[in-house]
């Protein structure tokens, strides 16, 4: 099961040079923690959420209409994957990383969706998983464990 | 397997007047993302929750510095709380039935740890939690919900 399969798709996106204000506003309005940061021809720059915005208000010690959200950029850089990467390899690339949502990133450079360790759930164990093949929903289980905890 | 078996202990809390920047260094320092939030009379009972979706909302909407705000502006008054004593089915169950991700865990009224998907989920892959296969898969589904209803009533 590849990532393009279970990605969300266009995804919400900001820009370096829009301000942390209008970025958690786009947050709050779509219900998002975090947004992929986008240049102007569509290419991802980044990423950045709540911990993000908390660290770079407190250390610029300013309101958050006043900070670009380049500043917020982390430090590495956001990981990402490829739409065809496996849902596996998705999980082990936010496992390694410490986070639980992915851009997704076509071969040129630009954002394509978005994928979260609640889809990778939703896939492996969702509704169509069934109780009666006890290994595979087994194996499921540790797996999607493993990468939650 | 009870509450008490799986429940992180070692929590971090806030006070409704700490400033906001106190608090987000706090859940950073932690590596949290919500803070329950203690009694200001120096007691540990719950009186609020503050997660790090609140922080940003008050910062977003006052426009000032986190120092310059409180946690009592920003919290999520009341909780939902289970006790020690519960079993994690019972836990689940009001996770699920108010949409919230944690519960502070609350003995005779004072906060005593937490429990989160994220510590259920470390027990299943640890398999500590000696669950059966229908309620670990119970937690995955759990875990592939999205995002949290709004909490109404939670007091």
């Amino acid at each position: 099961l590849n990532v393009d399969r279970v990605m969300t798709a266009p995804a919400v996106s900001c820009r370096p040079d829009e301000s942390l204000a209008e970025v958690v506003d786009r947050m709050l309005e779509r219900d998002l923690s975090w947004l992929p940061v986008v240049d102007a021809s569509g290419r991802l720059v980044g990423a950045l959420g709540h911990r993000e915005i908390h660290r770079t208000a407190l250390a610029a010690a300013r309101p958050l209409d006043r900070i670009e959200a380049r500043r917020a950029l982390r430090e590495p850089a956001w990981p990402w994957c490829w739409p065809n990467d496996t849902v596996e390899a998705a999980g082990a690339i936010m496992r390694a990383r410490g986070v639980k949502r992915l851009p997704v990133v076509k071969p040129d450079g630009r954002l394509l969706g978005v994928v979260a360790l609640a889809d990778i759930a939703a896939a492996l164990c969702g509704p169509r998983c069934s109780l009666r093949d006890a290994p595979a929903l087994e194996s499921a289980v540790e797996t999607l464990a493993a990468l939650a905890s | 397997v009870s509450v008490r078996a799986l429940m992180s202990t070692d929590v971090a809390t806030c006070r409704p007047f700490d400033s906001l920047g106190d608090a987000a260094e706090r859940m950073l320092r932690a590596g949290v993302g919500c803070l329950p939030v203690v009694a200001a009379d120096g007691s540990q009972r719950v009186v609020g929750m503050l997660s790090d979706r609140d922080v940003s909302l008050a910062a977003a909407r006052e426009l000032r510095e986190l120092s310059e705000l409180s946690v009592r502006s920003a919290m999520t008054p009341g909780a939902v709380t289970c006790e020690p004593s519960e079993s994690l089915s019972q836990a689940l169950e009001r996770m699920r039935e108010k949409g919230v991700r944690r519960l502070p865990v609350v003995d005779h009224g004072q906060l005593v740890g937490l429990l989160s998907r994220a510590d259920i989920a470390r027990a299943v892959a640890e398999k500590r939690a000696d669950l059966e296969l229908p309620d670990a898969l119970e937690i995955c589904r759990a875990l592939a919900t999205r995002r949290s209803p709004p909490r109404e009533g939670a007091a």
